[in-house]
């Protein structure tokens, strides 16, 4: 979907935090029943929310220290792997001239669906996250090259392959890593970096978490796979 | 396997079922001039008009059709909902629905999945003018008078099975400006992905495709339709069945019709040629999957199937032809698609192998 604003920057606690409360809305205004049981229980009794989003990402924004700053040519993905979801994300994206974000007004410019068709061969894929990536070890968050990092990323793929009854991948390796990133989430810290990593997986798998997302806290707005 | 290529004969006996515009009190029958002489035609448009009624006859709602333009002194425009998803008709028939322009409205268009060419009588043949009075209980009879002709009429078709419930979306770098959906395009993507429809890359372009089971039953209604086929103008005065007489019906690989010659038509008149049917199998080797289906209406030209038979005897005895009732062969047909078990490759494009660079 793609977005502009008149606010020339996002307050931090904005760039991440309203995700998860838009996400819900807009279910809810379509499908109150998936809405609830999606935010009470999870999907089909795994606590995981197969949904993705990203934080509104700004083409063109100017470089400026310390703040967010926006461009007329914003957009923000919403995904999920699930059907269900996906028609009622949708439906409610489809009505929407304009889409609050925390203190921000962002107007709908227009809007376009993605269907990125399976990989055509099983094998080796590399994919590159748009936002950190937030994974945690006992409590702690990790960055990548800690200790536990791949491993607590592989149990979180399986974990989600599982869910979607799929084959988990295999020989996960970190390639690349952005700088680690700070983000408060209603007074609890997220911290993470974007990644680059590579992957042997089922070609449906792969194009299941392009539209979910890597690691924990998709529905906030982290992991999105670009 | 991808496409169904067929060809249909209908026998149109003393009847109009496709008028033209009438002239003073009489109304015409359309003809096509070829080589000077009088071809009588049903339009194509006529016949999937009556193709798409036998779907509803069989409980399948049709695409409501709105009409636009006339109240507002504009150019007149019949739409219909456009919505592939919801109706089978608009998925097989395809739609264009042209936005106006001061809008900036989208158009949307959707090829028709079935291709159907003009049932153009085989041999000339000149219409008779029937002249008729209305004088029950008038001082003064009113005058009136119609055409009408007996001939045989042959059409080709095409079905592209794959493009059945398959819906390209418009990628994001449109010409000059992003390629934006509207509101109503993206609530029938919802729909389709509610459905279970999931994405696919469609000949190069991404789209949304439905269930298999849909598709299949899709298809299955066309056929069924056209085993129940009738309709037309004049019915009350020249009431026939539009069921085909003759049908012919190859499961191709690609777009190609090659039963043109097969029925066709001379100076001794219709003609249902068993050894061109041989020679463009021949030709088409590997391009096709046995059997041919044939459907003749028996006691339909006696003398022509007799003759056909005998001309593909050994392809009727290992049956890569199978002759039988028009009906039962669309029929038998359609089951076996919704059944689903042998004909499933059909709702696929066949993998060909990459063309090799030459050797040099």
């Amino acid at each position: 979907m793609d977005v502009a604003t008149d606010a020339p920057h996002l307050t931090w606690a904005d760039v991440h935090g309203p995700a998860r409360a838009v996400v819900y809305r807009l279910l809810e205004e379509h499908d109150p029943a998936i809405a609830r049981s999606l935010h009470d229980d999870g999907w089909r009794g795994h606590p995981l929310k197969p949904i993705g989003v990203t934080s509104p990402q700004f083409k063109g924004a100017p470089q400026k220290n310390g703040v967010y700053t926006t461009s007329p040519h914003g957009a923000i993905w919403f995904g999920s792997p699930v059907p269900e979801i996906a028609a009622a994300l949708v439906t409610a994206l489809a009505r929407r001239t304009e889409i609050v974000w925390g203190n921000a007004r962002l107007r709908v410019r227009g809007f376009s669906i993605e269907v990125a068709a399976p990989a055509p061969v099983e094998g080796l894929v590399e994919l590159e996250t748009a936002t950190p990536v937030v994974v945690r070890h006992e409590r702690r968050e990790l960055l990548p090259g800690d200790e536990h990092y791949i491993e607590r990323l592989a149990h979180n793929l399986t974990h989600k392959a599982d869910v979607l009854g799929l084959p988990a991948p295999r020989s996960l390796r970190l390639l690349k890593a952005g700088p680690r990133r700070r983000f408060s989430v209603r007074g609890a810290p997220r911290i993470g970096a974007q990644v680059r990593v590579s992957m042997e997986a089922d070609p449906r798998f792969v194009d299941a978490i392009r539209s979910w997302g890597l690691g924990l806290d998709t529905v906030q707005g982290f992991g999105w796979i670009r | 396997m991808a496409y169904l290529a067929g060809r249909m004969l209908v026998s149109v006996e003393a009847g109009a079922p496709n008028n033209g515009r009438s002239a003073d009190t009489t109304a015409r029958v359309k003809y096509a001039t070829v080589r000077g002489r009088r071809h009588p035609y049903v339009s194509a448009q006529a016949v999937r008009r009556w193709i798409r009624d036998g779907m509803v006859r069989q409980g399948v709602p049709a695409s409501p059709v709105t009409r636009v333009g006339k109240a507002q002194q504009r150019a007149q425009k019949a739409n219909t909902d456009a919505d592939p998803i919801t109706y089978p008709d608009d998925d097989l028939f395809g739609y264009m629905r042209a936005g106006a322009k001061k809008d900036d409205d989208a158009t949307t268009l959707r090829d028709s999945p079935f291709m159907l060419g003009t049932l153009l009588s085989v041999t000339p043949a000149h219409p008779t003018e029937d002249f008729g009075v209305m004088a029950r209980g008038v001082s003064e009879p009113v005058l009136h008078g119609h055409e009408f002709y007996s001939a045989d009429l042959a059409a080709p078709f095409l079905l592209d099975l794959p493009r059945i419930g398959t819906f390209t979306l418009p990628n994001a770098h449109g010409v000059g400006r992003p390629n934006y959906l509207s509101q109503e395009a993206a609530l029938q993507v919802a729909r389709a992905a509610a459905l279970g429809a999931g994405a696919e890359s469609f000949r190069g372009q991404d789209s949304v495709r439905l269930p298999v089971a849909e598709r299949r039953r899709r298809a299955a209604l066309l056929l069924e339709s056209i085993a129940h086929l009738h309709g037309g103008a004049k019915q009350a005065l020249h009431y026939g069945d539009r069921v085909p007489h003759v049908i012919v019906l190859v499961p191709f690989h690609g777009g190609v019709n090659p039963l043109t010659h097969v029925i066709t038509g001379d100076e001794e008149g219709l003609r249902i040629r068993g050894d061109v049917l041989r020679g463009e199998l021949e030709a088409w080797a590997g391009e096709w999957e046995a059997p041919v289906r044939i459907g003749w209406r028996p006691g339909f030209r006696d003398d022509l199937r007799e003759r056909f038979e005998k001309e593909c005897a050994a392809e009727i005895a290992d049956r890569t032809v199978v002759i039988g009732h028009p009906r039962t062969i669309l029929l038998e047909l359609a089951a076996e698609m919704r059944d689903g078990t042998t004909l499933d490759h059909w709702f696929e494009d066949p993998v060909r192998e990459p063309v090799r660079e030459p050797v040099r």
